[in-house]
């Protein structure tokens, strides 16, 4: 055989490499679009010949319902693989990357383990503060228990011994249009009072403080800074009406059963 | 009705009221459920026991072999469990038709033991007093102002004041057993500060 000549050589090159071509060209466009056994053309729309012609009354028209042929992935298609996207990794994707990432993140997934917080040094300064809140809690109850407990018995005690035996002025189920003098009940009611709420505000800055979940809380959480100090003095106030209203009811319930009892 | 009759139910009822409110309706309603079962369906009562205990035993049974050695009594054993509960699931859900009823009753007794006499007795006492005060025990600010509302005659002492007074009472005395009996929260540790 003769040598063959240059020109020939590079024929034969470009045959071969035509013929290379035309075998892998469906795979690599496979690989690029994410799609295997794809139906798209391969060949060269430039070798193809002229297709013959048609009346433009014979083209049918794209299917309404939704029914555009394997080639196209319709809508729902492309929402299912979206859908699934946060649980099936190896599903290839139809959209870009970055944006089913986008949407895996707002979405839902509820198979994903990764997404659980793992407990960090914040979470466990706030459950410190949650016990000590609750513990806290639990002390300020204990001790405005055990000063109610304390004037009660107090104003029980000024019961007995101012009242019980005073017989004409224990209080009745029928009308008294007159007295027989003052006694002097209501001037030691008042000084007790007064003693005790003297003791509860001199107490009250030693008192824990706590977070309470009432409308007190959150008017202070709005306040500006300068008027949390009064704030607090009103907040402080109001458990010295509170207690002085515990006190009352306590008095009253002790004269009516002094009415029952003297009936 | 007399004063000192009235003076009676409306403590009795608040007080009354009150620890329904402490015990909850729902315990009550368990309770007579209960009470119910062992008096009218006992029959019933005591077959859904014997079902669930049978139904205990022989799981305790097949928990106690393996399924691979013993794979035809593990079967069995399985298959008895499981018509056990499917009959257990009928007999509870027979019953629990009879339960929604009680709980029913239950809830209308209570509303008409508690909470329809109170709300009428201050709808038609409103106006009455209960006792009086002897004129001297008090200043005049709280006789003719807090201790007679709403509007009564100076002095005496009205059906929402002694229920407010009541309530008040009732409830801090619960407070302060609840503070007795119920276990204290630890301190928390201390923050170990690097």
């Amino acid at each position: 055989m003769s040598e063959l000549t240059a020109a020939e050589k590079r024929r034969l090159l470009r045959e071969r490499r035509q013929a290379k071509l035309a075998a892998t060209s469906s795979d690599r466009l496979g690989k690029i679009t994410g799609t295997v056994g794809s139906h798209l053309p391969t060949a060269s729309p430039l070798s193809a010949e002229d297709p013959p012609v048609s009346d433009i009354s014979e083209a049918t028209t794209p299917a309404i319902d939704g029914r555009s042929g394997d080639s196209e992935p319709s809508m729902d298609k492309i929402l299912e693989s979206m859908l699934s996207q946060g649980h099936n990794h190896n599903v290839p994707s139809l959209l870009p990357d970055d944006f089913m990432k986008t949407m895996s993140s707002i979405l839902p997934s509820t198979n994903d383990e990764s997404t659980e917080p793992t407990p960090g040094p914040e979470s466990n300064a706030s459950e410190h503060e949650m016990q000590l809140n609750e513990y806290n809690r639990y002390q300020l109850r204990k001790f405005r228990l055990g000063f109610t407990a304390l004037r009660f018995v107090s104003v029980l005690t000024l019961v007995y011994f101012k009242l019980v035996g005073y017989t004409l002025f224990y209080p009745s189920f029928e009308r008294l249009d007159h007295g027989y003098g003052k006694i002097d009940l209501w001037n030691w009611f008042t000084i007790l009072e007064v003693v005790f709420s003297v003791v509860y505000v001199l107490v009250y800055r030693f008192l824990p403080r706590t977070k309470e979940n009432s409308i007190f809380s959150i008017i202070e959480g709005i306040l500006p800074q300068r008027y949390r100090s009064r704030f607090e003095m009103i907040v402080k106030y109001r458990d010295v009406i509170a207690f002085w209203i515990n006190d009352l009811s306590v008095l009253i319930l002790a004269l009516g059963c002094l009415a029952w009892l003297n009936n | 009705m007399q004063l000192q009759t009235l003076f009676l139910v409306v403590t009795g009822l608040t007080i009354l009221s009150n620890l329904v409110s402490l015990v909850t309706k729902e315990r009550i309603q368990g309770a007579v459920y209960v009470v119910f079962l062992r008096l009218f369906l006992t029959g019933e009562y005591n077959k859904l026991m014997k079902l669930r205990s049978e139904q205990l035993a022989i799981n305790k049974e097949r928990n106690a072999i393996s399924a691979q050695d013993n794979y035809a009594k593990w079967t069995k054993l399985n298959r008895k469990y499981d018509a056990l509960a499917e009959e257990i699931k009928k007999q509870e859900h027979a019953l629990s038709s009879q339960k929604s009823l009680i709980d029913n009753y239950v809830s209308r007794a209570l509303q008409l033991l508690t909470t329809l006499p109170i709300n009428a007795l201050k709808l038609w006492y409103a106006r009455k007093s209960l006792f009086y005060t002897r004129p001297g025990t008090f200043p005049w600010i709280i006789d003719a102002v807090i201790i007679n509302l709403p509007f009564l005659p100076r002095g005496s002492v009205g059906i929402y004041v002694w229920c407010f007074c009541v309530n008040r009472v009732f409830w801090i005395l619960v407070d302060f057993v609840k503070v007795l009996t119920e276990p204290r929260p630890l301190p928390p540790s201390k923050e170990k500060v690097n």
